[in-house]
């Protein structure tokens, strides 16, 4: 029927759970401990509880405190726990050339424009993507960049920069 | 009332919000189809876009994927044993054996007939409910209003208590968002970092998009499931006289109408509990509880009219209080504050005709769906064949040109592509992102009405346990949190 690949929940003996939610909760702990230097209450004249320092106060400390339990359990090693998320680990090398390829493309409507830089993004993303037949490499690529175009800069009149390279050819 | 009622009529049937009833419904269907995408990154994807727009044709709009997005998630289930949507999980238990029994038609129009009679109803017991509620709600005070958000926000946290540490802690993170930004009630900058763009606030709509639309995109470039070869459709359209035959189960019909409803009023509850309520509802009431799992058309509508109803039932907080009761609806209250309309008992006095536009459009969205997949089944369940990975993508450029176009900020840009990082995290982590984003929506309300409650005690928070309502409003929060720990602990020792 399909193709379809059955994928394993998260293991609860896997420490990455931890470790996301100590990292999360440890950037909150930093968080409130500087917090006069993120909110100036020197020139507010309300008392505390009506101040802008009280709910951040609060969620800061939910978050600390709800990490807890898991900075513990991170810091005491069990046998039976591991560093792997499930069965298939982490995609590292897709997500690492698509979070690339997505930066590469804000960077790009700036430099190239928003056609060019559509355009290779998704050239690029189907060849990452294992896509090799003509139909779909090229012609995808430019169907989809046709109507973005059309749809972002002609019916939605959405203004996009000048694009950086060709300004700088050009004059 | 009449002049309400003719005003709501005549804008549900202008032509503008006609084409975004369709629009939305199109899309809806869509993305609910497609396995692992869903409603919810189809109003994502179209967030930036509705800020344009007058807020009854917004809403319109993201209703109609909201709505068409269960009337699409019960195509795949049935026909491959696939749910577009979790919730239309419950609908293969049935559907999928009928198609193997080369009955997919009758599955299909069970299916169908059950989402439309399950919307139907549910706006019924909307336009029933919401005045009601609307009227106790009118008593309500700061400490009250308070309470009740921080009362949702623990249901949905204790919903997904399997995970209570991190449905804390991701409370807390979209709270925290919340108030990054200059503080609307001392003008005092919070959480800026020092730059400019962020002196303004997080946008939801970035946020949003990236921790759902793109850390979405993300999970499903990695899990490649959509890819099929075959569907077993006997012809191009629905059989109409098949649909007969699904309207002859009306109990179930109406009982699982009902059930969806009340589920979805219920915070963090979502439309998976409202089909698994409504079917088991069904198979305990019916005649021949063991055709059920077989392949019975009955499992198909119960199902399906249980999560179809949850739409109109996540409303009825959400107009009357506020308060959303899931991410879709924190998603439209993002669309009603953009437009400077703050949901709560007042609305429907404030609003009556934008009000009477939402029930109106909301049967209309029904019927338009139900019409859209009769006529052009083939074309929407072909859509399963689309490769995922192409899909991700295409979507991926769409919700970053859409958070642009929304401001023409690149920083906002920025943000998506962190949050959709964050977002894929927490997805592969299988993290409860609901708690996050009702965090991140109701934390402007917390907060304002936390300060106005110890404004009103001079800083005195027994005032949350002085007042009647606001007490069992408390008592009600300390219950949800103690009962499901006790009964775990319980069914633990048990084991």
């Amino acid at each position: 029927m399909t193709d379809q690949k059955e994928r394993k929940g998260p293991d609860p003996k896997s420490r990455v759970h931890d470790l996301f939610t100590v990292i999360l909760g440890g950037g909150a702990a930093v968080l409130l401990a500087t917090l006069k230097l993120h909110i100036d209450t020197t020139a507010v004249p309300y008392p505390f509880y009506k101040g802008p320092i009280l709910f951040p106060l609060i969620v800061l400390s939910i978050m600390v405190l709800s990490c807890l339990p898991s900075f513990f359990r991170l810091i005491k090693r069990t046998s039976d726990s591991h560093w792997t998320l499930d069965g298939e680990g982490l995609p590292y090398r897709p997500v690492v050339i698509l979070v690339f390829l997505i930066s590469f493309f804000i960077f790009g409507i700036a430099l190239i424009g928003v056609e060019a830089s559509s355009f290779l993004f998704l050239l690029i993303s189907c060849y990452f993507l294992g896509y090799r037949k003509l139909k779909i490499f090229i012609l995808v690529p430019l169907i989809y960049t046709f109507l973005i175009v059309v749809i972002f800069k002609y019916i939605l009149d959405i203004w996009f920069p000048q694009p950086w390279l060709f300004e700088l050819i050009w004059g | 009332m009449l002049e309400t009622i003719s005003q709501a009529l005549y804008n549900t049937f202008s032509l503008s919000n006609l084409l975004a009833l369709f629009f939305g419904s199109i899309m809806g269907i869509i993305v609910g189809i497609i396995p692992g995408i869903g409603p919810m990154v189809g109003m994502v994807i179209l967030l930036p876009f509705t800020f344009s727009l007058s807020p009854d044709i917004a809403l319109s709009l993201l209703l109609g994927v909201y709505c068409g997005g269960y009337f699409g998630g019960g195509v795949p289930a049935v026909l491959m044993r696939t749910p577009g949507t979790p919730s239309s999980l419950v609908t293969s238990f049935d559907g999928y054996p009928l198609t193997q029994k080369g009955e997919s038609q009758l599955a299909l129009s069970a299916t169908i007939v059950g989402s439309f009679s399950g919307g139907i109803i549910s706006v019924f017991i909307l336009m029933l409910m919401a005045p009601a509620l609307s009227r106790v709600a009118a008593n309500f005070g700061s400490p009250e209003y308070t309470m009740v958000a921080v009362f949702g926000l623990v249901i949905v946290i204790m919903v997904y208590r399997k995970h209570l540490a991190q449905g804390f802690l991701l409370t807390a993170l979209g709270l925290w968002f919340s108030t990054v930004g200059i503080d609307s009630g001392t003008l005092v900058p919070r959480f800026n970092f020092g730059t400019v763009q962020m002196q303004t606030g997080l946008n939801i709509a970035p946020m949003c998009l990236g921790f759902f639309g793109i850390g979405q995109s993300l999970i499903l470039l990695e899990r490649k499931i959509l890819q099929t070869e075959t569907i077993n459709l006997t012809r191009r359209t629905l059989d109409f006289s098949k649909l007969l035959v699904a309207f002859r189960y009306k109990l179930t019909i109406i009982k699982s109408g009902v059930i969806g409803t009340l589920t979805g009023l219920l915070p963090g509850t979502g439309s998976i509990l409202a089909s698994f309520f409504a079917y088991t509802e069904a198979k305990r009431s019916s005649k021949n509880p063991e055709l059920f799992g077989t392949g019975t058309p009955e499992g198909c509508l119960a199902s399906e009219a249980g999560n179809n109803a949850v739409p109109a039932g996540a409303m009825i907080p959400l107009l009357t209080l506020g308060i959303p009761g899931d991410a879709l609806s924190a998603i439209l209250l993002s669309v009603f504050t953009a437009n400077a309309i703050y949901p709560g008992p007042l609305l429907l006095v404030k609003e009556p005709v934008l009000i009477y536009t939402i029930y109106f459009s909301l049967f209309t969205i029904n019927i338009i769906a139900v019409c859209l997949l009769a006529i052009f089944l083939r074309p929407f369940a072909t859509i399963v064949k689309l490769p995922s990975s192409l899909l991700a993508i295409c979507v991926m450029v769409v919700s970053l040109l859409g958070i642009y176009s929304m401001n023409l900020q690149f920083f906002e840009v920025g943000v998506a592509i962190a949050m959709g990082v964050l977002g894929y995290i927490m997805l592969r982590l299988e993290w409860p992102m609901v708690t996050w984003i009702l965090g991140l929506a109701l934390g402007p309300i917390i907060e304002d009405r936390l300060r106005e409650s110890l404004s009103m005690s001079s800083g005195d928070p027994a005032i949350f346990v002085n007042r009647p309502i606001s007490l069992g409003i408390v008592i009600a929060i300390v219950l949800v949190v103690i009962i499901p720990l006790v009964l775990d602990l319980r069914k633990k020792r048990a084991q």
